[in-house]
């Protein structure tokens, strides 16, 4: 491989698309976390007894609009922040042409 | 069958066959966009163009999985599945907001154009190339088989001949409901007798449509081949982009079918609430020695319904999968490599949000597409996997251009087949012709060979894949399952450790790779082989399905094993050249700047 096209600066400085990614994994490894720990939690309070009685909301049955429906909305409303106000945009790179491998 | 049934399925076997050209159109349309850049860079990578949406729609794992193996689940286990499924809700988040900023960049920064590329070029090491290229073939390969089986089927439904099978099947357990106003339908359900539940239940049970010896299928063997044909050729013709722009396109016709669907099996049949107590009310009456699965409030509850007392989804299990379809997404070769090709990071934060949408649209409305189609054909047996196809077909037979509108509706699970297919070829075929053609047998190859080879690469990947459907197997989520967990384990490791880990090395690396792919097969081999012992009564119905230690999906198992493997070699292992390490973690200038 080559340096394509690229050359290192004088210090070692951390690479910015490196230190954006790195933080905003962080943040969506804890989303991730919350949404798993929360969904099969409140699934297995609310869902996993089959002596209750069946009921209903938005036509789901209630275990599912607590456990799954409600959590997708949110996490829905979590992307779009996400998206629009956390995650930074960066320079990627030039794109090379890859024929000069062959 | 009267003759205006007859004539409006030929409808929608046009409507699907205008599909299918719409999509070799693209392909052939692609075709001329790879000319205007290299071939290599253009046929297994767009140029690296993709826009928002294209990336959004394209980049994960909507597949027949999606329309078929999903709702299949749904129809035999019930409500249970929106767990299994729920994962989805931080798919986007997760798929694009972890590894695609610094996959984009690296590959980039690398000349890259697959993931093999990527790692061999990242650790500096051809053995990590070649075994990464080898572990894609083997799992994909999984992946094509389960979804050539779902084109097929589609095809075999939209049949003429077929949709009178599904009329006649669709008939006792419909009765007065699929035959009148929804008024009238809810009305008659609720009107029946005890004793006509119970008779309506035997008639049923005297059926079992698949128990019987059956005669060839020739109608889902021409199904394979048509599906075949297409998918083949214009995955031929234009390559990536063929396979991303027809991608786009198929994602849009899901929609769209996804929605008018929802919105005929509401009119005909009334809210999920209504479905739902009527399927339960016709499940069989569970006896005194019955296992505790085969309740009807299982249908709503967890582990969910099954009268052989399969727990389709205890909790531990249910846990797993929100590893399953996280890490199997980000682990995706055919995901990273749609990373690799993103235009820029506004690019990926808008995809992040555009799919979240998008993923709620469809998956929820397929949801009780399924629960309903408990309602319409509650025997349907091993054949649950058609459940969407034949209820497209029912939902829009008495509806003016019925037969059209339900073409336009197959065309949703069709596209999502025969995008997955196009673009896991791509994958396979890059890794062919990348790592084994040009790395060990001819590396001087022109861009002519290389279309030569990529071809017959193709060509043979759709062959083996119809053999391979010759005895399809039930359950074909059970294929998709066991390929994304086998990506998830063999390559998400590897991933964050070229992009995140200046220690990580190639050894290292390639501990991880094999290690995690290695257990997730270990484990799949013991499901398989292990007899009777090893079946410990989880997950869906099929004797494709793994060992599960401690109730949970491979996968974690797998991860667990490749983290650990990966990290303990690379520190037992020299580091990494820092000159090499530092041109891909570092700050860089580009050189025009800096003179």
């Amino acid at each position: 491989m080559t340096n394509r096209g690229h050359v290192a600066s004088p210090q070692a400085e951390l690479d910015p698309v490196l230190k954006s990614s790195a933080r905003e994994s962080i943040f969506v490894f804890l989303v991730w976390l919350i949404a798993t720990v929360y969904s099969v939690s409140m699934c297995y309070w609310l869902g996993y007894d089959n002596t209750r009685p069946v009921s209903y909301m938005f036509g789901v049955p209630l275990w599912i609009f607590w456990g799954v429906l409600l959590p997708w909305v949110v996490c829905i409303v979590v992307s779009w922040w996400f998206a629009y106000f956390y995650m930074t945009d960066e320079y990627l790179g030039d794109q090379h042409d890859t024929d000069d491998l062959v | 069958m009267n003759n205006e049934t007859t004539s409006s399925s030929y409808g929608a076997l046009f409507a699907l066959g205008i599909f299918i050209v719409a999509s070799v159109w693209l392909g052939t349309q692609a075709q001329r966009a790879i000319k205007k850049g290299s071939f290599v860079t253009g046929f297994f990578i767009g140029n690296r163009g993709l826009g928002a949406w294209t990336l959004a729609l394209t980049a994960t794992v909507q597949s027949g999985g999606t329309f078929m193996g999903f709702p299949s689940l749904a129809y035999s286990y019930g409500w249970i599945v929106a767990l299994w499924i729920g994962s989805y809700m931080v798919v986007p988040i997760t798929g694009f907001g972890i590894l695609a900023k610094r996959m984009s960049q690296l590959s980039r920064r690398t000349g890259a154009i697959t993931v093999p590329d990527l790692l061999r070029e990242r650790f500096q090491s051809p053995a990590i190339g070649l075994t990464a290229s080898l572990l894609i073939m083997f799992f994909l390969s999984f992946m094509l088989v389960g979804q050539f089986k779902a084109g097929a089927l589609i095809i075999k439904v939209a049949w003429p001949s077929a949709e009178k099978k599904v009329e006649t099947e669709t008939k006792p357990a419909v009765n007065s409901p699929a035959n009148s106003t929804p008024v009238a339908a809810k009305s008659a359900a609720s009107d029946l007798s005890t004793s006509e539940k119970d008779k309506l239940q035997k008639e049923t049970a005297k059926k079992e449509p698949n128990t019987k010896p059956q005669n060839i299928d020739w109608m889902f063997y021409l199904g394979l081949a048509i599906f075949s044909v297409t998918v083949v050729g214009y995955t031929m013709i234009g390559g990536f982009l063929a396979a991303v722009w027809t991608d786009l396109f198929q994602s849009v016709m899901m929609i769209i079918g996804v929605a008018i669907l929802f919105a005929l099996v509401t009119w005909k049949i009334g809210s999920p609430e209504y479905a739902t107590n009527f399927a339960m009310e016709h499940l069989p009456k569970p006896t005194a020695t019955s296992p505790a699965t085969a309740n009807p409030n299982n249908f709503v509850y967890g582990p969910g319904y099954n009268p052989t007392g399969r727990e389709f989804l205890p909790l531990t299990f249910a846990a797993s999968y929100f590893f399953v379809w996280i890490f199997g997404g980000l682990g995706a070769p055919a995901t990273q490599v749609r990373l690799m090709a993103c235009k820029d990071t506004a690019t990926i934060r808008r995809s992040v949000f555009l799919l979240s949408v998008y993923n709620f649209f469809i998956y929820f409305p397929i949801l009780f597409i399924a629960i309903a189609g408990r309602v319409i054909m509650p025997d349907l047996g091993k054949s649950s996997d058609e459940v969407v196809p034949r209820m497209a077909i029912w939902a829009t037979q008495e509806i003016p251009l019925g037969s059209l509108i339900s073409g336009l509706i197959l065309a949703a699970p069709f596209g999502a087949v025969m995008a997955t297919v196009s673009s896991y070829m791509v994958v396979i075929a890059s890794g062919v012709v990348r790592d084994i053609y040009q790395g060990f047998l001819k590396p001087k190859a022109t861009a002519q060979e290389i279309r030569l080879i990529t071809n017959i690469c193709m060509v043979t990947i759709g062959v083996i894949a119809i053999a391979a459907n010759i005895q399809p197997i039930n359950y074909l989520q059970a294929l998709v399952v066991f390929c994304t967990s086998g990506g998830a384990a063999s390559f998400f490791m590897p991933a964050m450790m070229a992009a995140f880990w200046r220690r990580a090395t190639a050894a290292g690396v390639l501990a991880s790779m094999l290690s995690g792919s290695a257990t997730t097969l270990a484990l799949l081999l013991i499901g398989i082989f292990g007899g009777p012992s090893f079946d410990q009564k989880l997950g869906p119905e099929t004797a494709f399905r793994s060992y599960y230690f401690l109730e949970m999906e491979p996968v974690v198992w797998g991860l667990v094993v490749s983290a650990i493997c990966g990290v303990v070699v690379s520190l037992l292992t020299a580091p990494p050249p820092e000159s090499h390490v530092s041109m891909l973690f570092d700050k860089h200038e580009p050189e025009k700047a800096v003179a």
